[in-house]
């Protein structure tokens, strides 16, 4: 193995940093998938339901339980190979592997979203909807403009959490084959017979790092930016700078 | 016994002590008195090492230092021989009444286990909470975590006992019977320096007063001179507030 | 479609055969986490100058990867670094004897380090000025402030979350077969690859997971209802 080299670190930059779509493209869509699951999972855990209570508890358990590269290799090796002899099974097979890994994370982030979206409906008291019902809205107007936007503020934090974990974790979607950035690094590498593995690693890493920290940033900005405070805008002040002057 | 010198503290630039000093001699029980800001919780914890003085000196017994840059050793040093009665009790959290008593008798005063269970459970004993040796602090109430505290200062004999507003945190139905169990340590010769805004107890109790304001002493004496014949204006005006209550107790 | 449930009783046994080697990842990894955790967290929370800058750099690059990259540069970078030491020291060991498990020990422990120094940090954060003076106040040193006061709190305080980085570590032994380390994923995978019998197999693994993990998540209940008695102020109730 060879020293790190700046030409090849930048080398192994250019080439995979293209790749960072599909890396956004299973963050997103897993993310949304993952919503969608996580709001059916909240919802029946917040049913009066016995059922969909015991279901859903049992759903968020088991998946809390289970490594996401276990869940990654059932849904990717497993469903398709149990499936062989079966139409479906075979057309299974003609998927892209992107859709393996956002189906895996989906169900994967299904459970602690939905935890998360609980969480925040918690936060929003009882008496926010019944103001807003008091005041002549419907039930769907008053979720939407009064508790739906109080939620999302309190979601935020997890949420950004949720996207820097899908950010990371996805890229062992590289272990089924799937060239995001991780992968097509890996890729890359091996065509030059990983001489050059050294500076690879600090490639990626150069990738990896600054997003996180970037994404860490940009939902911390935001959520301090949801606080319900008086803000005074920049012409506020200026204008109160002038009646000063004068 | 014990004599403080020449007190400095500033936080930043504000200034809280300026140039304190006072002696304390075997039994003597001192109230330090003054309204809030004006330094006196500030001066004990810098007696206590807990806040680094910017100048001054202290002597205890046989023991002396420059309360600036004194040494860790030197603080410890001195606080064997120093108990500490914290206005919200710190009593530790992950104890029972019974260890909070026995941990600084055993590892802060090489005391043996047995032994250290022996005063501790007489030291609880005196504040009345025999009852009480293997509870944890959050199970009772502020008057009895604070006796278990003042029980923590008297266990191992110190020379001295430092206490900081020991009722302020209280409910006012629970400061009865902190002041009595302070009241009885003083009838046993213990020597204390109290922080309190408590004034008719400080007039029964202590044998010595210290009048605080804006990081000075403004008057200090015995109990009967500041609280019948105080000399300088101010300390009359600060009992003055409280007069009308002292007056109707005569 | 069907599944082979001869293949399950077959499998099921040699997968479970390397639970301990899961188990094994699973502590020596934690309790390096913990050690170092701990450090890490004491020198943060007292803010010593260059080290605990050192140490947010190495949490932060550590936080920002995946961890399939950082198992990654243990196990490929870590054996030439030792081959150049321990020729420059003129040790005679092969490296490439060295059981791949100890570069597991060290990958798997790198970001259970960084959340377990979160946790005790926060744990250590919560614990109130007042308990440490009360504890030199009795003539306590400070080194016995620390150790008998102060971390046990922290540590009953960080207790939940330490259960939780606990929890991740073992979900994370599955990336072990990176390493070359047989544990039960490993296993699994071998086993399945072998008839191309996946599913059966992974449902093995998946099930051991949930067994494995559950009965931790109760052991920790047990354990915090236990510790935590002085806080909840139920001993006499």
């Amino acid at each position: 193995m060879k020293k790190i080299e700046l030409e090849w670190v930048f080398y192994f930059i250019k080439e995979s940093l293209p790749y960072l779509s599909v890396t956004a493209q299973y963050v997103f869509f897993s993310l949304i998938f993952g919503t969608v699951i996580g709001s059916v999972i909240a919802k029946a855990k917040m049913s009066k339901s016995k059922i969909a209570n015991f279901l859903a508890s049992f759903y968020i358990t088991i998946v809390r339980c289970t490594p996401s590269i276990v869940l990654l290799f059932l849904v990717y090796f497993g469903v398709p190979a149990l499936l062989r002899d079966t139409s479906f099974g075979a057309w299974l097979n003609t998927l892209p592997t992107i859709i393996f890994v956002i189906v895996t994370y989906s169900i994967f982030i299904g459970a602690s979203i939905s935890e998360v979206i609980r969480g925040a409906f918690q936060v929003v008291s009882k008496g926010q909807r019944e103001a807003g019902l008091a005041v002549g809205m419907n039930e769907f107007q008053t979720f939407a403009s009064i508790i739906l936007p109080q939620m999302v503020k309190a979601a935020i934090p997890n949420i950004g959490n949720t996207i820097i974990f899908l950010f990371k974790e996805g890229a062992l979607a590289y272990t089924i084959g799937l060239h995001d950035v991780l992968g097509r690094a890996y890729f890359m590498s091996g065509r030059t017979m990983n001489v050059h593995a050294l500076s690879m690693y600090v490639a990626l890493t150069l990738i990896y790092w600054p997003i996180s920290l970037l994404l860490e940033k940009l939902f911390k900005t935001i959520s301090e930016k949801m606080q319900y405070v008086h803000v005074e805008t920049v012409k506020e002040t200026e204008l109160a700078k002038e009646v000063k002057a004068a | 016994m014990l004599k403080v010198e020449n007190v400095h503290k500033s936080f930043g630039k504000n200034q809280v002590l300026k140039g304190v000093s006072f002696d304390v001699e075997k039994g003597d029980v001192v109230a330090i008195l003054g309204s809030s800001g004006s330094g006196k919780t500030t001066l004990l914890r810098c007696l206590e090492f807990f806040e680094k003085a910017d100048d001054g000196r202290i002597e205890l017994g046989e023991l002396k230092t420059d309360l600036k840059g004194a040494h860790k050793s030197v603080a410890n040093q001195f606080r064997q021989h120093t108990g500490f009665v914290f206005q919200n009790y710190n009593l530790f959290n992950n104890k029972t009444a019974l260890d909070n008593v026995k941990l600084g008798l055993i590892k802060g005063h090489g005391v043996d286990k047995k032994k250290a269970d022996e005063l501790a459970r007489k030291a609880l004993d005196k504040v009345g909470l025999s009852d009480r040796l293997d509870y944890y602090p959050s199970e009772l109430s502020g008057g009895q975590q604070q006796r278990i505290g003042i029980a923590r200062a008297v266990a191992f004999e110190p020379d001295v006992i430092f206490m900081d507003e020991p009722t302020s945190a209280l409910d006012p139905e629970l400061v009865g019977e902190v002041l009595e169990t302070i009241k009885k340590l003083a009838e046993n010769g213990i020597t204390m320096v109290i922080v309190t805004h408590e004034i008719s107890f400080a007039r029964d109790v202590a044998t010595k007063v210290i009048y605080m304001d804006e990081g000075v002493i403004v008057e200090q004496g015995t109990s009967l001179e500041i609280f019948s014949r105080p000399k300088q204006e101010r300390t009359r005006q600060f009992l003055s507030r409280f007069l009308a209550d002292y007056d109707y107790v005569i | 479609m069907y599944i082979d449930f001869d293949f399950i009783k077959n499998s099921l046994p040699i997968i479970v055969h390397k639970i301990p080697i899961t188990l094994l990842l699973t502590v020596v990894s934690f309790v390096i986490a913990l050690v170092f955790g701990t450090i890490f967290a004491y020198v943060n929370y007292k803010k010593v100058k260059v080290a605990s800058k050192a140490i947010r750099v190495y949490m932060s690059i550590i936080r920002g990867t995946p961890i399939i990259l950082q198992i990654y540069v243990i196990y490929n970078v870590t054996p030439k670094l030792l081959e150049g030491l321990f020729d420059a020291l003129g040790i005679g060991v092969n490296i490439y004897n060295i059981d791949p498990i100890w570069y597991a020990f060290f990958a798997l422990s790198l970001a259970a380090t960084v959340s377990a120094s979160e946790a005790i940090r926060a744990g250590l954060l919560s614990i109130d000025k007042g308990q440490f003076e009360a504890g030199l106040s009795v003539g306590l040193s400070e080194r016995k402030v620390l150790f008998d006061v102060v971390f046990p709190q922290a540590f009953t305080n960080a207790f939940p979350v330490l259960g939780n980085v606990l929890v991740d570590l073992i979900k994370s032994t599955s990336l072990a077969f990176m390493m070359s380390v047989v544990e039960i994923t490993a296993q699994a995978k071998i086993l399945g690859g072998e008839v191309l019998r996946y599913f059966e197999s992974y449902l093995c693994v998946f099930i051991i997971y949930i067994f494995l993990i559950k009965a931790v998540e109760i052991i920790n209940s047990i354990i915090e209802s236990r510790i935590s008695t002085y806080k909840l102020g139920t001993a006499h109730r």
